[in-house]
């Protein structure tokens, strides 16, 4: 520019050749002035040039606004229609922009605005529900008191129960994913695909159905599965939980996603593909993974329902406590009746709510009936049949030969091992007979009359009974009183005949006495003979004693009068003879 | 996912007419886990693929848009954030290369210039091609990258996938 400037000197002063003064001048002026000439050169450039008008403008323009701003507001009001017309140019062309630049203001003032809403909605939420009595409402009335929260919160954080299962961080335009985070083990076949179908899902969704730019798809839900879906300017997080989510949530969703994107910001604008830096939000991920569990509303069991349980307690209580006592009475019943004779239990058993008892009854035996009376039980609840047979217990058969051979009243019948064994006095004939009656008795194995006397024979009995107890002698050696072990045999015979001989007098209303003499030989002097005798017959006494005599039945003789019998020698001998007394048997 | 080696994600489209090919392309190149009922019901099914260029991991998130005909139209918002897109066209039926450029054309209005592979598919069936060879040289000749595939042999498929993925590297 300057060396046009100066080549334009010579330029000019070739073209005005014939004025040699205005040649002369103007070099001069060219001499004198040329510093001067190249600044107005360059002032008229600046005049004319609008480019530079520009650039020398944009260097005051800030300080002159801020100038002008300070002294009024001016400046202000004249620029407001431009900026308004540029605004709304600007929203025209791509709305976009616009609130990708105001997101980081607006987000949050609008969120504070709809929790002040919400919060509203609470308290008439609160009102309503003062009202509704229930126990479950009182104790989370108490509750509210305790914590000092309000009703409804109680109410809510009862009634909200739910598991956040994953967060996806994805990039808003390419809907590529950006940051995962999943709860226990990998359930999702492939989170980037996830994450891209999810947003094509929501491209679907607000082409097909969102009227408006700004309607977008905030939450899905597939069967106990809900997506709440949360965007940014820049990014959009989707949390996949179970269970109902409190609001509280997507609230933690906008916190946390703001969050995120003043954080990362510029990874988020120049985002191409590379997720790696986003792993840094992981911790707003895992902020999201909420949950409620069940801990929180497990309940206790109602009054009414302990009430109820206690009751079912109690009845089974009694009637386990009355159904073991009646069995109780019934085992003790049906022990009673096998244990008493003539009584035989085949069947017992419970059906259709009574007692049913089959068996064999002697007749003799005792009465069913009258033992359960004594048990306790309702007699109306027992059924019984009892088939009649004979019992061949000891007593029964005992009753009944009673009953067949009617006994006299000196007799006296038992039965011993099955066999009927009959002591006292009777006639020839009742003997004979019952003989002959007890043979035809099945249950009855023998007839023992060893013991009985027939009175028809003891007279005749009695006295050859006397003859041969008489002719009786227990021999003693000489000079001896011992019994030696030969006249074991006659003592015993003896002992029997005067059993026998006891028995028989007895029957005739008589006592036997049976004597017992001493005698020694000739020799010998009077004095020791006299001993020898008396010795002799006490030592036959003991002996008989021993054997089992009825002391009553024996006695030792007068040894004097023994002394004057001389034809015995070295002996003991018996005399027998009957006394009457008088009352009969004794 | 691994994250072993960085992984670079990049969203790709596949645009063509309808019953050109694209899904069994996809199907050829990836096993997908999603059904192909998506594409009928929301228009758009995602696939992925990692695939590695000049040691790198580069995950290709292959969304698979339902081919257009007179009765469908492609969503175009499904393109948003494309990296890169491939175009399908089935060589035995000329209308479909039309629609694919005609396609092309409503796609770069909507997200601009990213890279481009023409895929002209059936190769298997290139005795009943309606488009010559003359022709598809010429679009080479003007820029076009031009890849012959067939979906059915898996000629061509791999190394389109590839192409574009180091296409969209450079870019």
């Amino acid at each position: 520019m300057i060396d046009a400037a100066v080549q334009e000197g010579p330029d000019e002063a070739t073209d005005n050749s014939s004025d040699s003064t205005t040649d002369d001048l103007s070099e001069l002026r060219g001499l004198l002035l040329a510093p001067e000439r190249i600044q107005l050169d360059n002032l008229q450039e600046r005049l004319d040039n609008p480019a530079r008008h520009a650039e020398d403008v944009s260097r005051v323009l800030p300080s002159a606004f801020k100038l002008s701003l300070n002294r009024d507001d001016k400046l202000a009001n004249s620029l407001m229609p431009t900026v308004e017309a540029a605004i709304g140019v600007s929203v025209r062309k791509d709305p976009q922009r616009l609130v990708d630049a105001i997101f980081p203001v607006m987000g949050p003032a609008i969120r504070k605005a709809i929790a002040a809403a919400f919060s509203e909605m609470v308290q008439s939420l609160n009102k309503t529900l003062e009202y509704s009595v229930s126990l479950k409402g009182l104790k989370w009335r108490l509750e509210a008191l305790r914590t000092g929260k309000s009703f409804a919160e109680v109410v809510l954080s009862h009634t909200l129960l739910y598991r956040v299962e994953q967060v996806f961080l994805i990039h808003r335009e390419t809907g590529l994913l950006l940051q995962h985070v999943e709860a226990g083990a990998p359930s999702v076949e492939d989170a980037d695909l996830v994450s891209g179908m999810l947003t094509a899902i929501q491209d679907f969704v607000h082409d097909s159905f969102g009227a408006e730019k700004s309607d977008t798809l905030d939450s899905m839900q597939v069967g106990e599965l809900t997506v709440w879906i949360e965007r940014g300017s820049q990014a959009v997080l989707a949390a996949v939980f179970r269970g109902n989510a409190p609001v509280e949530l997507r609230r933690l969703m906008q916190d946390e996603l703001d969050s995120i994107h003043v954080e990362q910001r510029e990874a988020l604008e120049s985002f191409a593909g590379d997720a790696a830096p986003f792993t840094a939000s992981r911790p707003h991920l895992e902020n999201c993974m909420q949950m409620q569990t069940e801990a929180v509303t497990r309940k206790k069991p109602s009054p009414v329902l302990l009430a109820a349980v206690a009751l079912i307690v109690l009845a089974i209580g009694l009637w386990m406590f009355f159904s073991i006592r009646e069995s109780r009475r019934w085992n003790g019943y049906l022990a009673r009746l096998n244990a008493e004779p003539g009584l035989v239990v085949v069947s017992a058993e419970k059906t259709g709510g009574k007692y049913h008892i089959t068996g064999l009854r002697d007749p003799m035996a005792a009465d069913p009936a009258a033992l359960l009376a004594a048990s306790s039980i309702d007699p109306a609840e027992v059924v019984t049949r009892w088939e009649p047979y004979q019992a061949s217990h000891p007593e029964f058969l005992l009753a009944r030969v009673t009953r067949l051979l009617e006994p006299p009243r000196t007799v006296s019948l038992s039965v011993e091992d099955g066999v009927l064994v009959a002591r006292g006095a009777a006639s020839h004939d009742w003997i004979s007979a019952a003989r002959k009656v007890t043979q035809m008795m099945p249950s009855v194995t023998g007839f023992s009359d060893e013991s009985l006397v027939d009175l028809d024979l003891a007279r005749s009995e009695i006295a050859a009974l006397i003859q041969q107890i008489e002719r009786r002698a227990i021999r003693f050696a000489v000079g001896s009183a011992e019994l030696t072990p030969d006249q074991r045999g006659e003592l015993n015979s003896v002992m029997t005949e005067i059993q026998r001989l006891a028995l028989l007098a007895r029957s005739q209303g008589a006592m036997s006495r049976v004597e017992v003499w001493g005698h020694a030989d000739q020799s010998g002097s009077q004095e020791i003979n006299d001993r020898l005798i008396a010795a002799r017959a006490e030592q036959v006494v003991s002996a008989l004693l021993a054997l089992g005599i009825n002391k009553a039945d024996i006695e030792i003789a007068d040894p004097k009068a023994s002394s004057k019998l001389r034809e015995y020698t070295r002996s003991a001998s018996f005399k027998a003879k009957l006394i009457d007394t008088p009352n009969g048997n004794k | 996912m691994s994250e072993a080696q960085p992984v670079i994600q990049k969203k790709v489209c596949m645009l063509g007419a309808y019953a050109v090919g694209k899904t069994s392309l996809v199907s050829r190149f990836v096993r997908s886990i999603f059904s192909d009922k998506y594409l009928t019901t929301v228009g758009v099914k995602v696939d992925k693929k990692t695939v590695k260029i000049d040691d790198r991991r580069l995950s290709l998130m292959l969304w698979d848009l339902a081919g257009e005909d007179d009765l469908y139209q492609v969503r175009m918002t499904y393109l948003r954030g494309s990296a890169g897109v491939l175009l399908v066209a089935d060589g035995t039926r000329r209308a479909t290369l039309d629609k694919a450029f005609d396609l092309q054309q409503r796609a770069e209005a909507e997200i601009g210039k990213v890279p481009i592979i023409l895929l002209v598919n059936k190769l298997d069936a290139i005795e009943e091609w309606e488009i010559k060879t003359a022709e598809l040289q010429s679009l080479s000749a003007d820029g076009w990258q031009v890849v012959a595939t067939s979906a059915k042999t898996g000629a061509g498929v791999n190394g389109s996938f590839l192409a574009l993925g180091e296409k969209m590297l450079a870019g």
